[in-house]
């Protein structure tokens, strides 16, 4: 079994070679500030990073810029990019901490009583399966901006309460309830989309 | 409910995390903008930036050269000059500290006179030879300065005695020719001389002359000495030190300040759900009056302490439009925020004190402004203002601004950093104008504005803060109470001549580059030694301090990196350089002098050649000024007479890329695909190199 997976990696080094030399030829380009590298960078991986902005802001536009900001710290450090770990993940780190730190600056997230209970959601999970990528995005940029922070940061960057809590600086109660009542809010809106 | 809560989560973080957007090209649009907006950008702000960071780096270098060996000379002679002891330690190292020592030791007298007499015999035997010109030109001077002062003096003596006796062969010498300064230097010579003769053995006309020597004690020594002895003496010494006595003038080590000045502030206001309902600030400024202390422990350190009392003035407006929330009319309302708007602050600075000449200084501080620490109630306050819809109606506010913060001794502060210019009264007062900036650590004070509002709606509702950031102008006078413990009096030596006024010369450098990345490092290769010639001429406005102008050419050569033929790989850019130095020599002999160089220039790039006709290759940036600072050490060697051989090396630091390069890059293997990539020249380099000087007087 151990040699059959070797076998396989044997046959997969290739490959991997060669996307590890396409990768540091971009990086290269990168370094020395090719506008052509950077549109492939950006190309390639705005999909997949283009949801972390989308998901903590209020419009297309806004998270557009946020990405594009999160891109240009990307340009700008590039050259203290290590190869330790995959660049995806690296780039992913950014745009992350440049969304949060975002949200933090912009949006006024304030504490709420605690006392208060969360509403109680009503969860439909088949609200989801006709819906398009688009339209949900839409929706969750619907929500209150304190309610979309932490609910992207819990549901959708797998936070804990904990963390919120510290890195946006409020309490974990407040935290739980903007997540009860973003979930309720935002089941409502998918519902009526 | 649980569990469909997180069926519900897992399910939309499947969707979002596994499905990807496409590619939105108005996105990278987006990008493009922000992309050229930096580089169109940054030429001004970046260039602004370097230039400023190369002017201070230059400006503190200079100033590193130019403190230690100035701060003590940059005094206002007090007009006078005496003629002090002429003591061999004093002519060799010009150590006066040890020579008065020396002289004024009672102990040292047996020593101190047998080495003046061996100084009269070694000098009577130099003056054998002949002097050279520049010898003979501080001879000269020297021999002016004191035969003035010793003309007037003799005259007073020698006249009394001419006029009761016949006038011998000596007085003759007297008047007739110039007395030589080592008549009056070599005193302890004729001193101890004199003291070995009987007193009796005296010339009458000497004795008489004595009794002048009580009104003029300082000329005992002359009037005791025997005549021929002055006429021998006359030739056996000219070397003399003519010293100034200098006081410096100096700061008061205790002021008291009194400043005024004003300056920005902010207020930052949320945009409202309609932004055309965001109200804009209308006034962000302040004003302040302090009063405080500063004791100098050093002549350029000092501490403040102080007060001061501020107001504020932040308002918050917005104009209705007719029509907008059914006003009949257009309405400007405008409110301020009362977000403690009168405060006091205690504070601290620390200063440095950086002398620019006698009476000027930049003051450099930096220190902590502690909000209202006096006050230690704890608890919170509110404040806001109101303008209603109808004077004659309080049920709606048309604008409304309410903050709040909290109370108590820590709530707040703000750091200040700041640049004066001062300058010293004759009365030993400061006048002071600066720019400084301030930045508020604690921003405590929030609030809310809103629109419209009766007690049951907001129409508009929205946050604001204030932010007691921002620059500052200032005007201080500062009180002087005491005078400065450091003011000295020194004695200094006149200039020895040895070094030359002025000089010329050229030089020859090699090069080793140093990229900022490795990849444009690569460029350069093994072909990193570039060669370059510079012409310069420099003066010498200290004895060992020169300021220096040149003008340089040098050329970049460098090579593609990927698969071209060699003829498309070779490149060159041409600069011109202006460069500006200010040379410090540490080691002045007459065969080898020791320096340090610090210098600014600019690089003019002027010709991009592509030695084999590369079409492809191409500088893509258009900034063709750039700003370079950097660092020399070298050895001048003189070969003959004013001529000399130099070695140095340099470092040279440019403030930015020289040049942006576009590259032709094969790509593709065997499909030899050529793609462009942009490559960033830097004019950052060690060199070595061989100078030829003159040094001349003009």
């Amino acid at each position: 079994m151990e040699l059959a997976i070797k076998h396989k990696l044997k046959l997969l080094e290739p490959t991997l070679d060669a996307k590890r030399k396409t990768e540091q030829e971009l990086i290269d380009g990168l370094v020395s500030g090719s506008r052509v590298a950077q549109k492939e960078l950006y190309q390639k991986y705005f999909g997949k990073m283009v949801g972390t902005t989308l998901r903590c802001t209020r419009s297309k536009e806004e998270a557009y810029e946020v990405l594009n900001d999160a891109f240009m710290q990307v340009f700008k450090s590039i050259g203290s990019y290590r190869g330790e770990g995959q660049l995806s993940g690296w780039i992913h780190r950014i745009v992350l901490n440049t969304t949060y730190s975002y949200a933090r600056k912009n949006y006024k997230i304030k504490e709420v009583n605690s006392e208060l209970k969360p509403q109680d959601a009503t969860v439909e999970n088949d609200a989801l399966s006709n819906l398009g990528l688009t339209v949900i995005y839409d929706q969750i940029q619907k929500l209150p901006d304190s309610h979309r922070t932490v609910f992207s940061m819990y549901v959708l960057d797998g936070m804990k309460h904990k963390e919120i809590a510290e890195k946006l600086k409020i309490s974990e109660g407040t935290s739980k309830w903007y997540l009860a009542t973003a979930r309720t809010q935002l089941q409502q809106l998918l519902k009526q989309s | 409910m649980k569990d469909n809560k997180n069926t519900f989560d897992k399910e939309l973080r499947a969707r979002l995390n596994s499905e990807e957007l496409p590619f939105d090209p108005m996105a990278w649009e987006m990008m493009e903008e922000k992309l050229d907006d930096k580089s169109r950008k940054m030429p001004f702000w970046f260039s602004m930036k370097k230039y400023f960071i190369g002017g201070l780096a230059l400006l503190i270098l200079s100033a590193l050269i130019y403190w230690p060996i100035n701060h003590h000379n940059n005094k206002d002679s007090l007009s006078q000059i005496e003629i002090v002891k002429d003591n061999p330690k004093t002519l060799v190292d010009g150590d006066f500290s040890s020579a008065t020592q020396l002289t004024d030791d009672p102990a040292n007298e047996a020593t101190i006179e047998s080495t003046e007499t061996t100084t009269v015999k070694t000098s009577a035997t130099t003056t054998s030879s002949p002097l050279s010109s520049k010898q003979q030109d501080e001879a000269n001077t020297t021999s002016t300065l004191v035969n003035n002062r010793i003309e007037q003096e003799s005259e007073s003596i020698v006249n009394p005695i001419n006029t009761r006796h016949t006038p011998s062969t000596n007085t003759t010498v007297l008047d007739s020719e110039p007395i030589n300064s080592s008549a009056i230097n070599s005193q302890s010579t004729s001193q101890s001389e004199v003291n070995k003769n009987n007193s009796t053995d005296l010339p009458y006309e000497h004795r008489t002359a004595s009794t002048a020597t009580t009104l003029i004690p300082s000329l005992s020594s002359l009037v005791a000495l025997p005549i021929g002895q002055l006429a021998i003496d006359r030739i056996i010494d000219n070397e003399i030190d003519i010293v100034d006595v200098e006081t410096e003038v100096e700061r008061p080590q205790h002021q008291v300040n009194l400043s005024i000045g004003a300056g920005a502030t902010q207020i930052n206001i949320e945009e409202a759900p309609d932004p055309n309902a965001t109200p804009v600030a209308t006034a962000q400024k302040e004003m302040f009056l302090s009063l405080s202390y500063l004791y100098r422990n050093k002549r350029n350190i000092g501490y403040e302490v102080g007060a001061q009392g501020l107001v504020q003035n932040l308002r918050i407006a917005n104009y209705f439009e007719q029509g907008e929330y059914g006003l009949n009319e257009p309405r400007y309302a405008t409110v301020g925020l009362n977000a403690r708007e009168f405060r006091y602050e205690f504070f601290g600075n620390v200063h440095y004190f950086l002398p620019l000449n006698q009476r000027s200084e930049l003051d450099l501080y930096a220190g902590y402004y502690a909000l209202n620490p006096l006050n230690f109630a704890q608890g919170s306050w509110s404040s806001g203002q109101a303008i209603r819809l109808d004077p004659n109606n309080s049920g709606t506010d048309l604008v409304r601004s309410e903050v709040s913060g909290k109370d108590g001794p820590f709530e707040g502060g703000r750091i200040k950093v700041g640049l004066n210019y001062n300058f010293l009264t004759s009365r030993l007062n400061n006048v002071g104008i600066g720019i400084s900036y301030m930045h508020e650590v604690i921003k405590d004070v929030e609030g809310t504005y809103a629109f419209f509002r009766t007690s049951d709606e907001t129409r508009v509702l929205g946050n604001l803060s204030t932010n007691a950031s921002g620059f500052k102008v200032q005007f201080t006078y500062g009180f002087g109470l005491n005078k400065a413990p450091w003011k000295t009096q020194i004695l200094k030596k006149e200039d020895s001549g040895l070094r030359s006024k002025w000089y010329i010369g050229i030089g020859n450098y090699g090069r080793g580059y140093r990229q900022k990345d490795s990849l444009s490092g690569r460029l350069f290769g093994s072909r990193s030694a570039n060669a370059n010639g510079n012409f310069y001429f420099g003066h010498y406005i200290k004895k060992k301090l020169a300021l220096e102008l040149g003008l340089g050419y040098s050329q970049l050569f460098f090579r593609s990196r990927f698969r071209l033929p060699n003829d498309f790989r070779e490149h060159k850019i041409g600069l011109i350089t202006i460069p500006i130095a200010l040379r410090r020599d540490f080691y002045q002999s007459n065969f080898i002098t020791l320096y340090g160089k610090a210098f600014a220039s600019t690089d003019f790039r002027i010709t991009q050649d592509v030695l084999l006709g590369d079409t492809f290759n191409k500088i893509v940036d258009e900034e063709k000024l750039l700003l370079n600072a950097g660092l020399t050490a070298g050895i001048d060697f003189r070969i003959y007479q004013g001529f000399h051989l130099g070695l140095n090396a340099n470092y040279n630091h440019s403030f930015g890329s020289t040049a942006t390069i576009q590259q032709p890059v094969v790509v593709g293997g065997s499909e030899n695909e050529i793609i462009l990539e942009e490559f960033s020249i830097d004019n950052r380099y060690f060199s070595w190199g061989v100078e030829l000087k003159y040094f001349f007087n003009r």
